[in-house]
């Protein structure tokens, strides 16, 4: 839940504590969602006063990456940018035909479990990202940023988020994507391949798009690592698009 | 040309027009597919382009799915599957 801390000279800054971070880097967390300030100097003071009152390990937020006077304010309180996020859509599901590439190779996807598949998710969620918001920090050890990854699979499971997956021959996910639908139009939240799987991504994906369009959904977003390069090439072939572009910065107050 | 010779050359095509650079000294039959140089994009414009040129897809061929992971694997897939396209 966001709260606000305000200063009547100063401005607003909005926040929220973030527990399910806290467990993993074992610090208190705390992630900004907006600032508002009139000039650098009050923003800077702004931050401070925030800081003082709040016994803070990691402070992280993400904002617009053109917004060139947030980025002062942050860097000149000893704030460092880490991740760039870039949102991406596709639009006119319902009309899309799949890239030649794609075509026909579409992996065919289930959405029900079997024993042991949730717990065979949770285990490789913890170690096929590269690229996050923590593991793009060079501060934060890579046994956390996996944790933090695995945590929110298990999460996504607890809280029976809609999920599509693909098995091998051998009946072992190879890949699998965790979504949520609202109207017609789906958020994919955290999916991909797993170890050694990864080459498979474009027909994994191709599957993904004809299922949602089996679903009557006309329209997808997700957001993704500006540095994921390989996966940023995936979605522009399938017809998504740039919709916004974040810096995510961060300041250690406490270092582990 | 033989199969496995047909997919290097046609590997090393699509390196260069996907501006992407063997990250291995050669394509053994250990080689990781995804640490050889190629990204996934790249990997299914091969499939593609191989399927133009030997005239078959065994992605699309096989009834359950094998997903190889080497280079080694990958080239006996497209071995297997040679004699079925006929």
């Amino acid at each position: 839940m966001s709260q606000i801390f305000e200063d009547s000279t100063l401005g607003t800054l909005t926040w929220r504590p973030t527990p399910w971070d806290e467990k993993v880097f074992g610090l208190n967390t705390v992630e900004i969602l907006d600032l508002n300030c009139s000039t650098e100097e009050k923003g800077g003071k702004l931050l401070q006063q925030f800081q003082d009152t709040q016994e803070i390990g990691l402070l992280y937020g993400r904002f617009d990456a053109s917004d060139q006077f947030l980025k002062k304010v942050l860097l000149a309180d000893g704030f460092f940018q880490c991740e760039t996020a870039l949102s991406v859509r596709k639009n006119k599901l319902a009309t899309n035909e799949l890239p030649k590439l794609v075509k026909g190779r579409e992996l065919e996807l289930q959405q029900t479990f079997r024993e042991g598949d949730e717990e065979h998710i949770i285990e490789q969620s913890g170690k096929m990202y590269n690229f996050s918001r923590f593991h793009e920090d060079p501060f934060i050890n890579r046994k956390d940023a996996d944790k933090r990854m695995s945590n929110w699979a298990r999460q996504l499971l607890e809280s029976d988020t809609p999920v599509l997956f693909h098995r091998d021959k051998k009946k072992n996910i190879t890949s699998y994507l965790f979504y949520t639908k609202e109207g017609s139009e789906a958020h994919m939240l955290l999916g991909g391949s797993l170890p050694g799987y990864g080459m498979y991504a474009p027909f994994f994906f191709g599957g993904v798009l004809e299922q949602f369009k089996s679903l009557g959904i006309k329209a997808i977003k997700t957001s993704l690592s500006a540095a994921n390069k390989g996966i940023l090439s995936l979605y522009i072939t399938l017809g998504f698009n740039v919709t916004s572009t974040k810096s995510d910065y961060h300041k250690h107050l406490i270092h582990k | 040309m033989d199969i496995r010779n047909h997919i290097i050359s046609t590997y090393n095509e699509v390196l260069s027009y996907t501006d992407a650079e063997l990250q291995v000294e050669e394509l053994a039959n250990d080689t990781v597919l995804l640490e050889s140089g190629l990204d996934s994009l790249g990997f299914a414009t091969l499939v593609a382009e191989l399927e133009e040129e030997l005239g078959y897809d065994p992605f699309v061929m096989m009834d359950e799915p094998i997903y190889p992971t080497t280079f080694g694997e990958f080239v006996e897939l497209y071995e297997t599957y040679k004699d079925e396209k006929n």
